[in-house]
């Protein structure tokens, strides 16, 4: 996905529903571009993303309102259009585990190029809804001992975290 | 007085009800084009779905990733009770007019 879609997403949509919003719209420029090719594809991504901006603000059951430049990000799609830039296709993102551990246990994260797309804690699955990530900065809910454990992602793979404390035993 | 539907509000939650929790966004719009036999814009489909939320005509949970969405998790849409329920009344609304439309002209 082009880092122009990437950065127009970023500027308008709420981080709280960016990421399937954006999944949305990769899935429906891959299902066109295979039905009727990258140019109309093209066009009517960026058609959508115009219309997914303008419509914003209004957007806030699944989100938190905020305030945003709705009008400017939808021209922005409108001249990213025009200038018939397109988000390369979906290319097969690289998937890569990381395997860590520190003085709470060992936990695994799965990877779709910067995205998480599974972990496992102590070798026990972890549930997609406790797997939170806004760009490059993830948490997973109450992996710290019923805490939030914050971990960041590097853009060029792998992660950082501050070390959990080894649990307390009676 | 309760929520009512908005007449493109009806027809995403019919679409959102008639794939039984496993609608999303994509899926939700494809249902809506395919029935309607006109494009839709996706934003109106997202605008749509966010009133429909707030009525709590439907709820929403986030599912899997894939790669053919880089990564990215979908986020399912499924039609409450009283969601259901408003589709069952406004069913009987306009059946009510449809019943004067086709009656016979007074002479």
């Amino acid at each position: 996905m082009s880092a122009a879609l990437d950065r127009v997403l970023r500027w308008a949509v709420d981080p709280a529903c960016r990421e399937e919003i954006a999944g949305d719209l990769v899935e429906l420029y891959a299902r066109r571009r295979r039905r009727g090719g990258a140019a109309a594809a093209r066009r009517n991504l960026w058609r959508d993303v115009a219309s997914v901006c303008l419509r914003q603000s209004r957007l806030a059951a699944w989100a938190r309102r905020r305030p945003i430049p709705a009008a400017a990000a939808a021209l922005a799609a409108i001249t990213l259009a025009a200038l018939g830039l397109a988000p390369r296709a979906p290319a097969a993102p690289l998937h890569y585990t990381v395997n860590a551990a520190d003085p709470a246990g060992v936990f695994t994260l799965e990877f779709e190029g910067t995205r998480i797309v599974g972990a496992t804690m102590e070798g026990e699955p972890v549930e997609l809804e406790r797997l939170r990530q806004d760009a490059l900065h993830l948490v997973i809910v109450g992996g710290d001992e019923g805490r939030d454990f914050e971990i960041a992602v590097k853009p060029e793979g792998g992660i950082t975290w501050q070390p959990r404390s080894a649990p307390e035993h009676d | 007085m309760p929520d009512r539907l908005g007449g493109f509000e009806e027809l995403v939650l019919l679409a959102a009800a008639g794939l039984k929790g496993e609608g999303y966004g994509v899926t939700i719009q494809e249902q809506l084009e395919a029935r309607m036999g006109q494009a839709v814009s996706v934003g109106a489909v997202y605008a749509a779905l966010d009133r429909l939320q707030r009525k709590g005509f439907v709820r929403s949970r986030v599912g899997g990733a894939t790669k053919e969405r880089g990564g990215r998790r979908r986020r399912f849409f499924e039609a409450t009770a009283p969601g259901l329920r408003a589709l069952r009344d406004m069913r009987t609304i306009r059946a009510r007019f449809w019943q004067a439309v086709e009656a016979p002209a007074a002479p």
